[in-house]
């Protein structure tokens, strides 16, 4: 899948590179994401997804757009290894076509920590070239608490 | 479409092979869910599937159900309750919890999941979306 950072990222967004705790209201720098139609189709072919009906559709499957939020959460905050996702929502805003180039923002809403773990809820959006909304939603992960 | 309504489930056995296609695919490379001797200092004690491979059948399951209208406006929320480790079978399973008219469409709620053949949820939540009158 072709990705990219935009250029010339604003600093504020970077701070996770010097702050050490993922604090609320961090910041990725947004990425750019291109859903080429080679990705899709192996996307599609390792979660067998109904392959025909995206195929004929020329749509890319929903779960694989909110993957692109979290690939961009996970690099942005480069969560450590060793994270765990507890919870996930989303929601769609309308078809992702194949071929379409989205762009992704996230940031830290909330943070809270129990026993030996730190839990983060994380609010992420992809937008299409001009903007408009496409799929939003959340993520909720557990970062082990030495590592985070 | 009525209340109780199942959806088709889909069965599915989860490879190593599958897991680290899929880390290719969606970019992550966390080493729980492929490095063997990490994983085995983790939480879990072994390498897990990603969630968001799991939740991907429930959506596969969905999309089946919805087709276009899942794709256009479904909204998901989910919980993963339990690991599931490369070789072992999951199954979807939902069903439609409420249905209302919303403008010139009805609105659909549903619960929705996966689980391991013993019963152990390894996905749990719920989905909405709106499907137009035609």
């Amino acid at each position: 899948m072709f990705i990219r950072s935009l250029p010339g990222g604003d600093r504020r967004k970077q701070s996770r590179m010097i702050d050490k705790k993922l604090e609320p209201g961090i910041e990725i720098t947004p990425v750019v994401f291109e859903l080429d139609e080679s990705v899709v189709r192996e996307y599609i072919a390792v979660v067998g997804a109904t392959a025909q009906a995206h195929q004929l559709a020329q749509t890319v499957p929903t779960m694989a757009v909110a993957a692109l939020g979290m690939r961009a959460v996970l690099q942005g905050l480069s969560l450590p290894h060793g994270t765990i996702h507890l919870g996930h929502e989303h929601t769609s805003n309308r078809a992702v076509q194949v071929g379409e180039r989205l762009t992704c923002n996230a940031k830290v809403i909330r943070r809270s920590e129990r026993g030996d773990g730190v839990f983060i809820v994380v609010e992420f959006g992809l937008s299409s070239n001009d903007g408009e909304p496409v799929v939003d939603g959340r993520a909720t992960v557990m970062t082990p608490k030495n590592d985070e | 479409m009525y209340e109780g309504q199942t959806l088709p489930v889909i069965w599915k056995t989860v490879t190593q092979e599958q897991i680290n296609r899929y880390a290719h695919v969606s970019g992550d490379f966390n080493p729980l869910h492929l490095d063997a001797k990490f994983a085995q200092n983790g939480p879990f004690g072994r390498i897990v599937a990603h969630g968001m491979l799991t939740l991907a059948f429930v959506s596969e399951m969905l999309f089946g159900m919805f087709e276009r209208n899942w794709a256009e406006n479904g909204r998901l929320k989910t919980k993963f309750s339990a690991p599931v480790y490369p070789g072992e079978q999951v199954v979807t399973f939902g069903s439609v919890a409420a249905v209302e008219r919303y403008g010139e469409g009805i609105k659909v709620r549903c619960d929705v999941g996966c689980r391991k053949p013993d019963g152990q949820n390894v996905v749990i939540g719920e989905a909405w979306l709106t499907i137009p009158l035609e």
